[in-house]
């Protein structure tokens, strides 16, 4: 479970981000994160995996406050989380295998262990024959299953995704999407931040309206607009 | 978990390495080119001062004695001077000496051969060849010559001809040894400088890879330790590269300097101080590049 408690952001020269959020996100459930540009939506899930701290308030991850994490753990405490970008950052200089295989690396995992699990994901995300592959022989669609496939690659909690299909074509899309539905249906809480009301309303999940640092509107079966 | 880390963080810098393509090459050029200029500063430096004991050995006093003097005193003056702490060495030429050194290849019927027999035997003078350890006590010495007991025995000493020639090579080495000091420094500070900002750019041109890394849960050793290892390698394949460069610069030098130095000697310099050249830049080019390294990437590691 994840808590905002009473969260206010403010960027240098007075700019307020995200003002006064209360929010709970259950565990295993799927979020869908909506509204426009500078809403808030990035700072938001940039507070839960500890790249913005909160200027007032506090974000609780599983019963612990983020505040309280040393800066010198932040590596460890991020392996419990799965990022997903519009822009993919993928390691152009790593294949497939090693970018999947580099968030394991980290984390110490034995050469066999990285060979078992590696393939297991990328049969996940339907990228096994593309392994050796580098990410500029990738299309978007096959870029982003990477980058999907190296934040599952921990098993993580929480999967967060900040305009996953942002640039994508309208096929690759709703491919991610079913991956993310299928991730939450093993179990992962899914929190999706988007622009795309196609998606948001084919998912038919909770959904979070947020706009000028505010949340405005949150439904169980949410469409984009109400 | 250690060893792994330790080796899993080479074979990142080595792939790295391998895969960054051309920009890899013009970092290696970069630094070659800096470590070029610095071996050649040192080098230059080197056999310039070898080149100044050479001649400044070759400097020397020559008394010469008036024909009634005999051997056996011009020994004793001889024993004599060696007791001086500023003399290096006293030679004792004697007349035979030196109308043997003075005929020495030339033809049966050469001028000086006729002139020598015009002159109905050797008209030579017996000498001592005083040399210094210090070209700066010949000043000294001549006086001290000039007033001995023995003065009277000298026809005469040719240090006032010389004179002139000393004391302008001895001015002319001191400024030589100054300039290249100054140059030198220059030349080494400007290597440093340029290797840092090309390994600077080459870092900054994957910052964003940094990032990456570090939120997929890479701690800041595993990051950086790469960059290092990076940097280790450039300075590696920096080294070899000036290691040909100069190869072919002694080469040229020698093919350039057929007749004035004995040929082969020059190359077998190069051979000979191999292992010496190349432990020094292999040095120089790791620390450069690792610093380098660790300095530009702890830039980005900041936050």
């Amino acid at each position: 479970m994840i808590v905002f408690d009473k969260v206010t952001k403010v960027f240098p020269g007075d700019f307020v981000a995200l003002e006064n959020i209360n929010l709970t996100i259950d565990t295993g459930s799927f979020v869908s994160l909506v509204g426009p540009s500078g809403a808030g939506k990035s700072t938001l899930l940039k507070m839960i995996y500890a790249e913005e701290e909160p200027t007032e308030g506090e974000v609780i991850f599983f019963n612990r406050p983020i505040s309280s994490i040393k800066r010198r753990l932040l590596p460890y405490f991020r392996r419990n989380i799965g990022m997903v970008f519009q822009d993919f950052k993928l390691l152009p200089q790593k294949t497939v295998f090693e970018n999947v295989s580099y968030a394991l690396e980290v984390y110490g995992k034995s050469d066999e262990e990285i060979n078992e699990e590696v393939p297991k994901i990328l049969d996940i995300v339907g990228l096994l024959d593309k392994m050796e592959k580098y990410p500029a022989q990738l299309s978007g669609g096959e870029q982003q299953k990477t980058s999907l496939a190296r934040a599952l690659i921990h098993r993580p909690k929480v999967i967060i995704a900040d305009e996953p299909t942002g640039n994508l074509d309208p096929t690759s899309k709703w491919d991610i999407v079913q991956l993310l539905l299928k991730i939450n249906d093993f179990g992962t809480t899914v929190i999706l931040a988007s622009h795309d009301k196609n998606i948001v309303d084919k998912i038919d999940k909770r959904v979070i309206g947020m706009q000028d640092g505010k949340i405005v509107r949150d439904t169980k079966h949410g469409k984009y607009t109400e | 978990m250690r060893l792994l880390k330790l080796t899993r963080t080479i074979q990142e810098g080595w792939n790295n390495f391998c895969r960054n393509g051309w920009l890899s090459v013009a970092t290696i050029l970069v630094m070659a080119l800096s470590l070029y200029v610095v071996a050649i500063t040192v080098l230059l430096g080197v056999s310039f001062s070898v080149i100044s004991k050479n001649v400044q050995d070759r400097i020397s006093i020559s008394v010469y004695f008036n024909p009634d003097v005999s051997e056996e005193d011009l020994l004793g003056i001889k024993e004599n001077l060696e007791e001086y702490r500023e003399v290096r060495s006293v030679e004792f030429v004697s007349r035979e000496q030196a109308l043997q050194e003075l005929l020495d290849g030339e033809e049966e019927d050469s001028t000086i051969k006729k002139a020598v027999d015009a002159a109905g035997g050797n008209p030579l003078f017996a000498s001592l060849v005083v040399r210094a350890h210090d070209p700066n006590d010949y000043d000294m010495i001549n006086s001290a010559i000039e007033e001995s007991y023995f003065a009277e025995k000298i026809s005469h000493i040719n240090f006032e001809r010389n004179k002139d020639v000393i004391t302008r090579l001895r001015t002319m080495f001191q400024t030589a040894r100054n300039v290249g000091l100054v140059t030198g420094i220059f030349f080494v500070a400007l290597a440093i400088v340029i290797t840092y900002n090309t390994v600077r750019i080459t870092l900054y041109s994957r910052r964003q890879e940094f990032e990456v890394m570090r939120l997929v849960g890479a701690s800041n050793v595993y990051v950086r330790m790469p960059s290092i290892v990076e940097g280790v390698l450039y300075g590696l394949a920096g080294a070899m590269a000036v290691m040909i460069l100069l190869g072919v610069t002694f080469y040229v030098v020698s093919q350039l300097s057929i007749g004035t130095i004995p040929q082969g000697k020059i190359m077998s310099v190069y051979f000979q101080y191999f292992g010496l050249i190349l432990l020094g830049l292999v040095t120089l080019g790791t620390t450069l590049g690792v610093i380098s390294s660790y300095i530009a990437i702890t830039r980005y590691l900041k936050k």
